[in-house]
Order: C-alpha cells, then sequence, then structure tokens
C-alpha cells in the first residue's frame, strides 16, 4: 500500500485534491506537486483531508506555500474533512485558525463558489514577536 | 560592592532557596512588588499552593488592576522544554513592556530525568533573554529539593535573592554552548525495543503507536506520540546522512521513545522558542505534544528521548 495517495477533480469552479494516508517529509514533494498542478487548473484548492491518518509540519509548509500564492492572485486554498486526532499539527501549530477550514468537501466548494464571502484565514503576517 | 545587579539590568535571572512559606513570601512578594511598581506585564507561574500564597500576599485589587498573570506550572511546566516559548508568548501580549516572571519547576516528587531537563531550561533561559528586557524568580525549596539540585541551581542563576536583597551567585558560570550539548542521559534498558530506518517513516509510526497502545496510552496521546516521533525521524531524513535509530521503552509510569541519528544540532535553543513561520517547527511541536523531552546533540550525533505519563494527563492543546 502506497503512503500517501492523491486524486483530483474539478468541483464546480474548484479543483478538489484527495488526499488518503500520511502526509510526511517523504511524501511531501508528492503532494507539493499535486497542489502546483492543481493551482494550474483553478484559483481555489481544496484540500480534502478526510482520509488523512498523519500530517507532519513539513507537509504544514508546502500548505502554507501554495495557499500564500493562491491568495495573492485572489484565488483561495481551503481544507476540508480534516480530523483532529491526526492532523493535530494544523491545531498546535495555530494554522486551523489561519486557514480556511470545512467539515466537508460539499461545504468547502460551496463557500469557495461565493467569493464575495472570503473564508475566515488571512495571510500569514511576516512577523509573529 | 559590584555583587549586586544594575537596577537597569535588561535581564535578570535569579535563583531564592525557601524552606518555608514564610521565605517563600519574603523572597517572592518584593520580586512581584518591584515589578508591579515598574508597570511591567508580571507572570507567576508556580504551583497552585504557593500562587495561593502570592496571592494572599499582594494587595488584591493593585495585583488585578496591573495584571498580574497566574499559570500553574504543573501544567505549563510539565514539560519545562515548553516555558521559554510561553513567556515569549506572554511577552507578546504586551508588546513594549518588560516581563517579569515568577517560574517554580523543580517541585519535590519530580523524576531525576524532570528534574535534569529543570537545570537545562534554567541554563537556556540565560541564552534565550540575554538581551531582555525580562526578569526571572525561580524558587527552589532547599528543604525538599536534594543538595544537588539546589547546588545546580547556583550554578545556572546569575543572581540569589533572599528577604535581605539580591547578590550575584559565586558559582553562576555561564555555559556557552549549554547544557544540551555537553550531558550524557543514563543508557536506555537493555530490553528496550529497537528499529531502524532510513526513509520508511510509516514504519517508524506504526511501530510507536502500536507500543503505546499496548502499555495503555489513550488514543489522543497516542496521536501525539506518533507526532512527536515523526516529527523527529522526519529530521534525520531531512538532516541526517545515514539511518537513524528508535528505542521504545516502558518505565513503572512512562513510554519513552528514543530517536537516535548523526545529525548534529548546532542551536541549543532549538525547539524552546517557536520559529516564526512554518520552517523548523518540528522540535518545537515535539515540546508542546510531550510530557518531557530530553535532548541531546554533540558531533557523534542527536538523541532525542521523549516521555509520555501513563496515567492519563490531557493530551495537549484544545480542541476547536
Amino acid at each position: 500500500m502506497q503512503v500517501l495517495e492523491l486524486s483530483s477533480q474539478r468541483l464546480e469552479g474548484a479543483v478538489v485534491v484527495a488526499a488518503v494516508g500520511d502526509l510526511d517529509i517523504v511524501t511531501s514533494p508528492q503532494l507539493d506537486s499535486c497542489l502546483t498542478e492543481a493551482r494550474r487548473d483553478a484559483a481555489s484548492v481544496i484540500l480534502d483531508l478526510s482520509a488523512v491518518d498523519f500530517m507532519d509540519t513539513s507537509s504544514l509548509a508546502v500548505i502554507v506555500g501554495h495557499w500564500k500564492k493562491l491568495t495573492a492572485r485572489g484565488g483561495t486554498l481551503a481544507l476540508a474533512g480534516a480530523r483532529y486526532r491526526y492532523t493535530k499539527t494544523l491545531w498546535i501549530t495555530g494554522l486551523a485558525d489561519r486557514l480556511p477550514m470545512f467539515e466537508t468537501v460539499p461545504e468547502a466548494v460551496a463557500a469557495c463558489a461565493t467569493p464575495a464571502e472570503p473564508g475566515p484565514g488571512q495571510p500569514p503576517g511576516q512577523s509573529s514577536e | 560592592m559590584g555583587a549586586e545587579p544594575a537596577a537597569d539590568d535588561l535581564f535578570r535571572h535569579e535563583a531564592a532557596f525557601y524552606r518555608d512559606a514564610a521565605g517563600y513570601r519574603s523572597a517572592v512578594l518584593p520580586f512581584v512588588r518591584e515589578g508591579l511598581d515598574q508597570a511591567e506585564s508580571v507572570l507567576v507561574a508556580v504551583p497552585a499552593p504557593a500562587a495561593k500564597l502570592i496571592r494572599e500576599g499582594l494587595d488584591g485589587q493593585r495585583a488585578a488592576a496591573h495584571g498580574v498573570g497566574y499559570a500553574d506550572m504543573t501544567e505549563l511546566g510539565r514539560n519545562p522544554g515548553r516555558v521559554i516559548s510561553a513567556i515569549w508568548d506572554f511577552a507578546g501580549r504586551y508588546p513594549g513592556r518588560p516581563v517579569r516572571f515568577v517560574s517554580e519547576l523543580a517541585w519535590p516528587g519530580r523524576s531525576d530525568a524532570e528534574i535534569g531537563e529543570v537545570a537545562v531550561h534554567e541554563a537556556m533561559l540565560n541564552l534565550a533573554f540575554s538581551a531582555g528586557p525580562v526578569r526571572l524568580l525561580c524558587p527552589y525549596d532547599a528543604g525538599l529539593l536534594a543538595p544537588g539540585v539546589i547546588a545546580d541551581a547556583g550554578l545556572t542563576h546569575p543572581f540569589l535573592r533572599t528577604a535581605s536583597g539580591v547578590t550575584a551567585s559565586a558559582k553562576f558560570g555561564p555555559a556557552p554552548a549549554g547544557p544540551t550539548l555537553s550531558l550524557t542521559l543514563p543508557p536506555p534498558p537493555a530490553g528496550a525495543d529497537r528499529l531502524t530506518y532510513t526513509t520508511d517513516l510509516r514504519a517508524v509510526r506504526s511501530f510507536v503507536a502500536v507500543r503505546a497502545e499496548q502499555a495503555g496510552l489513550s488514543p489522543d496521546r497516542t496521536a501525539d506520540l506518533v507526532l512527536a516521533v515523526g516529527e523527529v525521524a522526519a529530521n534525520t531524513v531531512r538532516h541526517a546522512s545515514a539511518r537513524g535509530t528508535l528505542l521504545v521503552w516502558r518505565t513503572g509510569t512512562e513510554i519513552i521513545c528514543q530517536v537516535s541519528d548523526l545529525g548534529q544540532i548546532r542551536d541549543p535553543l532549538v525547539g524552546r522558542r517557536r520559529p516564526p513561520e512554518t520552517g523548523g517547527l518540528g522540535l518545537w511541536v515535539v515540546h508542546q505534544v510531550c510530557d518531557l523531552v530530553e535532548l541531546r546533540s554533540g558531533p557523534g550525533g542527536t538523541v532525542v528521548r521523549m516521555h509520555m505519563l501513563l496515567d492519563g494527563g490531557p493530551a495537549m492543546g484544545g480542541r476547536p
């Protein structure tokens, strides 16, 4: 069994990237290239984390990097279905409060389809003293 | 005299050795009052009974007006490696104001490993806050703690505070590289479970998960320990040129995971300060989720020993 399997599909205006398995330093490059491709296809990218069993800080760096690039051109990167126990790094590091997070993919798609209503996340500040 | 600290010292790190409540009050209360008089941000992080002594000794209204903060050190400082980061967070809430911090970490009954990490932390404070403006007072129970613990506190604190004032600690020695880079750990037990790895981090994580579950660690805290070991093993992949070794064993009260590899960490404060962005967060996260972290690094490699108490402390971090 693969440590990480990724698939993507278009849903309304967004590209949904579904991750199954573990996001760690070894699999982060796979996630990175998948998100790079998704950004070429849409301004709104949704990362479905509902089947992610592990998430370390190297994958956070990848996610934040793509989120910044998308928000810089008026798009967004939203996370859907993250399970607290297995993706706790999002909460420990405070990213859960900064990135747009949704319970389910349909909720994320609905939110991304109405760009008049921005998600809860703001681009990260350059310093946190 | 020359032995007393100058009033405008930007960084001050004092120990107070007390034997009873009266001694505690006569050392700690003047320190807190000095801070209130100078409109500093004051945080009192001590075990609950000591906090009660301090609250009762202060003029309640005045202390409240200046916003003296209290934290239960048995929770905040369960892992002493989290405390420097917590001080930065506290300071960040009051930008531009000096911070005054009462920090009692070496309460009687802590394990040898915990007491050792308290000493490491005390030395690290001198590196972390040398630029100030931070004033720290660390009370030690000289009646109940072993003489060696008191002696170590004399080595790590530049100043000692008594009822009659503050004097320089004759034994204080600046530790330029810090004990992180020089102290050795007691050897792991011969029967510890062992796994060597290169890039198969999933195998590393399931090795830990199975044993944590068998030891009776709760699912949330098992996930915390798996995350911590996963982060350290990821550092092997990132920094070390050769394979790493994982050891797992149990004591009567803890499950302990040790990751060692040939990489070398040169920043003794790594993991104790929260990096400003998402890079380099791994060891900081390890400190947030574990009950105790012992990190030693030198030219021969790096060892990180992560402890989790088995009797069901709460998982760290608030559920959303």
